[in-house]
């Protein structure tokens, strides 16, 4: 899922989007939500999660994973 | 310059010789013509049978013609003798009987012979004949043209010593320099790209002067409390002026970007890189930045990322510094035509007698110079790329206090 989002840096994933990409992992328990796995990564890339930098929730679109360098 | 003058001058008069001179082959070419003596034999044929053999009949009868052709005649024997004229008399053709006949120049002009089927010699004057005539207008035309010419050459080449004299102005740090724009020919089309080019000029230098003038100003400003702050950490070290100094450090940094970003957008009219950017992304990242809401659909606009990107930093940056601390919201969404980028604080606002301004270089506003933040750059960065985008962004209050810039894409993108 870190691998989706930040192979399409710098554009919004909706949940949608998100899940079409990672039905073909056969990824166990994929049931859950994508925003428990997305504060999960948050929880090991990020360096504070609370107010994260990296993966950034765009409210009613999705998730975008920033493009930006510094 | 003067050579140029001369030049056009030469070439008027080497056309008007040329012209001289084809006519005058023309004409030679047409007297040396061996048929035009078999046609003045025929003449002379048809004359003779309208001529009677002799007595009174033959006196009337050539002034009759001489009537008729508006010529002086005069017949002559095969023995050069005179047998009758019509008007004044004329000397009989010297030389060999065939050399006589045709024209041939004669004290009072020039004079066409014919010999009659008879021996006899015609012989007719044209007052003014066609050859003297011919050659007087030749002279005529050339000497007019060649007064004409001066003063048609002087024209044409006042105005471009002119042109030249505004350019060296120019050249020579007169910015102001213009030239009158006179007739629509390609004189007057380089004297207007001249005055454009002028005035584009003079403007950019007006604004590069402007940003060096406040750049040096707001450069100051932060290097003076870095000074400060190294002397006060001389006598005790305090790790606050530290942070002080990182800051202003910081805030250089910013400056001198901004100034080269405005800098540059003034020299170039064109974008450099047109992308496809996703704006909804761009804005939430971002808006990542300051905390700000982001909602919205996914849009993509094209354009510069780059300088995007320094536009939506630059509204976010303006409603954290102005909105008092209080929420920051931004969208992107369809708008009734193309794509719309709000960003909005809770802020106190702008006033109503200042909004006309904050977009202008190096406007602050009453409240920014009271705190002494910011040098004015930042919206009007943000409308400078939004008009590089063919973008248009305004102002409107927030509901019910606070600020809202609206930025509206084109729908088919910068170009």
């Amino acid at each position: 899922m870190l691998y989706v989002l930040a192979s399409n840096a710098g554009r919004v994933m909706s949940r949608d989007q998100l899940m079409d990409r990672l039905r073909g992992e056969s990824l166990e328990a994929f049931d859950r939500s994508i925003d428990v796995h997305v504060s999960r990564i948050r929880a090991a890339i990020e360096d504070d999660p609370h107010h994260p930098r990296r993966i950034i929730t765009v409210r009613g679109a999705g998730y975008v994973f920033t493009s930006e360098q510094d | 310059m003067s050579r140029l003058y001369f030049r056009i001058y030469l070439y008027f008069l080497l056309i008007v010789v040329s012209f001289a001179a084809i006519g005058t082959v023309g004409w030679l070419a047409y007297t040396h013509d061996d048929r035009r003596l078999d046609r003045i034999d025929a003449l002379g044929r048809l004359m003779a049978e309208s001529l009677p053999e002799d007595g009174a009949g033959l006196t009337s009868g050539l002034e009759r013609l001489a009537d008729g052709f508006h010529v002086n005649l005069a017949l002559y024997g095969p023995d050069m003798t005179l047998i009758a004229s019509a008007g004044s008399p004329l000397p009989p053709p010297p030389g060999p009987a065939q050399q006589r006949r045709g024209w041939r120049r004669t004290d009072v002009g020039p004079v066409l012979s014919f010999r009659l089927p008879d021996e006899r010699w015609l012989l007719a004057h044209v007052p003014w004949g066609p050859r003297g005539y011919v050659f007087q207008l030749f002279v005529a035309l050339v000497v007019l043209s060649a007064i004409a010419a001066w003063p048609l050459a002087w024209a044409i080449t006042r105005r471009l010593e002119r042109l030249r004299k505004r350019a060296d102005a120019l050249g020579a740090g007169d910015l102001g320099a213009r030239v009158e724009v006179e007739g629509w020919d390609e004189v007057a089309a380089l004297a207007a790209s001249f005055n454009r080019a002028a005035a584009r000029i003079e403007s950019l230098v007006s604004v590069q002067r402007t940003l060096l003038a406040s750049a040096s100003h707001e450069l100051r400003t932060p290097l003076a409390r870095i000074r400060v702050a190294i002397e006060l950490l001389a006598t005790a070290p305090r790790p606050e002026l530290r942070e002080r100094i990182e800051r202003d450090v910081v805030q250089l940094d910013n400056l001198i970007d901004e100034l080269l970003l405005a800098s540059r957008l003034q020299i170039t009219e064109a974008l450099e890189v047109s992308e496809s950017v996703d704006l909804l992304a761009l804005t939430a990242e971002e808006g990542a930045r300051v905390g700000a809401v982001v909602t919205g659909a996914a849009m993509s606009v094209s354009g510069d990322r780059r300088l995007l990107r320094h536009l939506v930093r630059n509204l976010f940056e303006n409603a954290r510094r102005h909105g008092a601390g209080t929420a920051i919201e931004a969208s992107v969404g369809d708008g009734d035509a193309g794509v719309v980028l709000h960003v909005c604080d809770r802020g106190p606002g702008v006033p109503e007698r200042e909004r006309e301004r904050i977009f202008d270089p190096f406007y602050r506003t009453a409240a920014m110079r009271e705190q002494a933040t910011g040098v004015g750059l930042g919206l009007h960065l943000v409308k400078t790329i939004a008009e590089r985008h063919r973008a248009t962004v305004g102002y409107r209050p927030n509901e019910p206090a606070g600020s809202c810039f609206v930025v509206r894409f084109p729908p088919d993108g910068p170009r």
